[in-house]
C-alpha cells in the first residue's frame, strides 16, 4: 500500500512548486481582518485539496486503473490508499505554508500576522477529512471526469464557508437558531470543541470509506 | 500437466452484446491464439479473466485458482500486456517499476534488469517519451519479471512493424521453454499466430466458432478454389463461406482430404492460413 | 541435423520433418544413439508449433526410428545394419517404381531404361 501512496506523490512532483508559490500568495493576499485569521488554514486547505484532486485526475488521465486492478492488489487497498495519501498531502501542504510563514516572520516582514498554530493544523485536518468524505464516494463511483461538477461545488463550499463561519462567529448573525448553536458551542472549551470536531471528522471518514469501498467493488473497467 | 486456463460456461451481458456461455481451456506449455473480428468478445473475455469486469455466470480458473475466490493469488501468476499503454505517462520507467514490483511476491529484480538491457529500455525516461514499441516492451519486461506462469496478451502487436513483431515472437518462444507456462495471445494479426500458436480459438459475436490445435485445424481444413461449374449440391454442402467471382469460386472446407481425393478437374485444395479460416468462417456465419 | 520447411508445399509440416529426419537416419547422417533436439527446442528453432514437432517425433517413434526416454529426450534408435539396409532398400524400390511410371508415361521401353541404367552405373 505504501507503493500506492508513493505513486500519488511521484505523480505530482511538479505541483510541489505550485504549492510553494500558492502558499506565498495566500499569506500575502489574505491580510484584512476577516481573512488573516484563516490564512494558514485556507492556504493549506487549497494546496492539499489541489494535490488530492490532482492525484485523482492523473489516475483517470492514463486510464491506469486498468493496470492497478490487474495487479495482485485488493480493491480495498486502492480505496484506502486514496484516503491515506490525502492525509499525506495535508501534512505536506501544512508544513510548507507553516515554514513559509515562519520564514517571512523571521525575516522581519510585517505579514503574515502570526506564526502558525496547532489549532490551524487541527482545523485543516478536520476540514480536509470532511471534504474528502464527501468527494471520494462520488469519485469512486463515477470516476474523475464525471465528478468534476460536484467537485467544484464542494471546493467553493469549503473555501468560503469557513471564512464566512469565522465572520459570523465574530459579528453574530440574524438567525436566532444559529446564535443559539454558537452559544452552545462557545460553552465548551476550545479543547472540547477540538476533540468533538475530530471525532466528527473520523466518523465521517469511516462512513465515507465504507461507502467508497462497496461502490468501488462493483466498478467495472 | 494441468491447465493454465480453464473457462466454463462464461456469460456476460452488455448493452447490445452477449458473451454466450463460452468454454475453452489451455493446457500447460502452449500458446493459444485468440482470433476474431473487432467486437467479437476477445477483450471482454480477457477482462473477465482479470476480473476487471464482473461475469454474469460461469467459472474461470487460472493455474487452478478461481479468479474471484482467489483473485490475488491468481493475479500473482499472471503477466499481462494490453493493447495500449495504461501506465502513468508522467512517470519514468524506474518509478513505475518501484510502484509495481512490491505487489508481486516473486518479483525478480535480476530478471527485470536483464530484460531492461535486452530491450534497451532507458530507466530514467518518462513513459510518454517512449515509442509505441518501447512501451509494449516495457509492459512485457514487467510481465516477465515476477515468474508469471500465464501470460495474457491483448492485441500487443497492433501498430508495430514486422521486425518488432518477430522479436516479440522470439521472446515468447524463449518464455515457453519452461513447459509449465502458457500464453493467451489475442490478435487480429493472424500471421503472427500462424507462426507461434499451438492452439487456436475463433470467436465471433460472443460465440466460439472453433477451438482446437492448429495442427488439427490445418490438417482438416482446406481452401478450395475452382471452376464454378463444379458447384453442384454435393460439393456445395461441404463448402463454408463460398465466394464466387467471374472467374471461379473460393471457399473453405472442413473435409479437405475428402474433396482432394475426389480429384475434380479444375479444382485446387490448398492449406489455409489462419486468416483464411477466420475470414471464410465469419463470412459463412453471416449467410446462415 | 538439417531440416528445411517448405511453407507453400502441400505436404503437412510434420510429415516434412518426419521425412527429412528419417532420411538422415537411414543414410547414416544421424548415427545410432545420437541425441535429437527436444521437441520444444526444435519448435523454437524452426518457428513452428510444439504440437507439430511432437507429432513428427511420435511418427518417427512409431516407425521404430527413434526412442524417447522420459525426462532425458529423444535419441536415434540403435539399429542393426540389416534393419537399416531393409529400410533403404524399400526407399530405393519406391524410387524405381516412380522411374518405371515415368518411363511408361513417356513411352520408353524396359530395354531403353536398362540401357540408361547401364550407362549410369558405368559412369562411376
Amino acid at each position: 500500500m505504501s507503493s500506492l501512496i508513493l505513486k500519488d506523490i511521484l505523480l505530482q512532483k511538479k505541483s510541489f512548486f505550485f504549492a510553494l508559490g500558492y502558499s506565498l500568495f495566500v499569506l500575502i493576499a489574505f491580510q484584512n481582518q476577516v481573512l488573516a485569521e484563516s490564512s494558514y488554514i485556507m492556504g493549506a486547505m487549497a494546496t492539499a485539496y489541489m494535490l488530492v484532486i490532482g492525484a485523482c485526475a492523473y489516475e483517470e488521465k492514463n486510464n491506469s486503473e486498468v493496470v492497478l486492478n490487474s495487479l495482485p492488489l485488493k480493491r480495498r487497498d486502492i480505496v484506502l490508499a486514496r484516503y491515506l495519501s490525502s492525509f499525506v498531502f495535508v501534512f505536506g501542504a501544512f508544513i510548507i505554508i507553516g515554514l513559509m510563514g515562519a520564514l517571512m516572520k523571521g525575516l522581519g516582514l510585517p505579514i503574515p500576522l502570526r506564526y502558525v498554530r496547532p489549532s490551524d493544523a487541527v482545523a485543516v485536518v478536520i476540514s480536509l477529512a470532511i471534504l474528502t468524505s464527501f468527494y471520494f464516494p462520488v469519485y469512486f463511483r463515477f470516476g474523475y471526469i464525471k465528478s468534476r461538477f460536484f467537485n467544484l461545488i464542494l471546493f467553493l463550499l469549503v473555501f468560503f464557508v469557513p471564512s464566512l463561519a469565522v465572520s459570523y462567529i465574530k459579528e453574530g448573525s440574524s438567525y436566532e437558531a444559529l446564535d443559539r448553536v454558537m452559544a452552545l458551542i462557545a460553552e465548551f472549551s476550545a479543547w472540547q470543541t477540538g476533540v468533538g470536531a475530530v471525532i466528527l471528522a473520523v466518523l465521517a471518514m469511516a462512513v465515507s470509506a465504507r461507502i467508497s469501498l462497496s461502490v468501488y467493488r462493483r466498478r467495472e473497467f | 500437466m494441468g491447465n493454465v486456463l480453464e473457462i466454463k460456461d462464461l456469460r456476460k451481458q452488455y448493452d447490445g452484446f452477449l458473451l454466450k456461455d463460452i468454454s475453452f481451456s489451455l493446457p500447460e506449455g502452449y500458446v493459444m491464439g485468440f482470433i476474431g473480428p473487432n467486437g467479437a468478445g476477445k477483450t471482454t473475455t480477457i477482462k473477465l479473466i482479470m476480473n476487471l469486469i464482473r461475469r454474469d455466470a460461469g467459472e474461470i480458473e487460472v493455474c487452478g485458482f478461481d479468479n474471484i475466490a482467489n483473485e490475488q493469488e491468481m493475479k500473482e501468476q499472471i503477466g499481462f500486456v494490453y493493447d495500449e499503454n495504461y501506465y502513468y505517462e508522467e512517470l519514468t520507467v524506474n518509478e513505475i517499476k518501484r510502484i509495481v514490483a512490491p505487489f508481486y511476491r516473486n518479483w525478480d529484480e535480476g530478471v527485470y534488469q536483464q530484460y531492461l538491457k535486452l530491450f534497451e529500455l532507458p530507466a530514467h525516461k518518462k513513459i510518454k517519451a517512449l515509442s509505441k514499441g518501447m512501451k509494449m516492451k516495457f509492459s512485457l519486461a514487467l510481465a516477465l519479471s515476477h515468474q508469471a506462469r500465464f501470460l495474457i496478451m491483448d492485441e500487443p502487436t497492433s501498430g508495430l512493424d514486422p521486425v518488432f513483431r518477430s522479436e516479440l515472437l522470439d521472446i515468447l518462444r524463449g518464455y515457453l521453454i519452461s513447459a509449465d507456462r502458457g500464453v493467451l495471445f489475442s490478435s487480429h494479426v493472424t500471421s503472427d499466430l500462424d507462426k507461434i500458436a499451438d492452439y487456436v480459438t475463433l470467436i465471433n459475436n460472443g460465440e466460439i466458432l472453433l477451438c482446437c490445435s492448429k495442427e488439427e485445424l490445418l490438417g482438416q481444413y482446406g481452401l478450395v478454389k475452382g471452376d464454378k461449374r463444379l458447384l453442384e449440391e454435393g460439393l456445395r454442402r461441404e463448402l463454408i463461406g463460398l465466394q464466387e467471382n467471374s472467374f471461379g469460386f473460393t471457399a473453405l472446407t472442413k473435409s479437405a482430404a475428402n474433396i482432394a481425393a475426389r480429384r475434380y478437374e479444375n479444382l485446387l485444395v490448398e492449406r489455409p492460413s489462419l486468416e483464411d479460416i477466420m475470414l471464410y468462417m465469419i463470412r459463412g456465419e453471416k449467410h446462415v | 541435423m538439417h531440416i528445411i520447411i517448405a511453407n507453400s508445399s502441400a505436404e503437412p509440416i510434420y510429415e516434412q520433418i518426419t521425412r527429412q529426419i528419417k532420411n538422415q537416419i537411414l543414410t547414416g547422417v544421424l548415427s545410432a544413439g545420437e541425441a535429437l533436439p527436444s521437441i520444444r527446442n526444435l519448435a523454437r528453432e524452426l518457428q513452428i508449433s510444439v504440437i507439430t514437432t511432437k507429432r513428427a517425433y511420435d511418427e518417427l517413434e512409431r516407425e521404430g526410428l527413434i526412442e524417447t526416454v522420459g525426462g532425458k529426450g529423444s535419441f536415434v534408435a540403435g539399429q542393426n545394419k540389416e534393419y537399416l539396409h531393409e529400410k533403404r532398400l524399400g526407399l530405393l524400390e519406391g524410387k524405381l517404381a516412380r522411374v518405371v511410371d515415368e518411363a511408361k508415361g513417356l513411352g520408353i521401353t524396359k530395354k531403353e531404361v536398362v540401357e540408361m541404367l547401364t550407362v549410369l552405373f558405368e559412369e562411376d
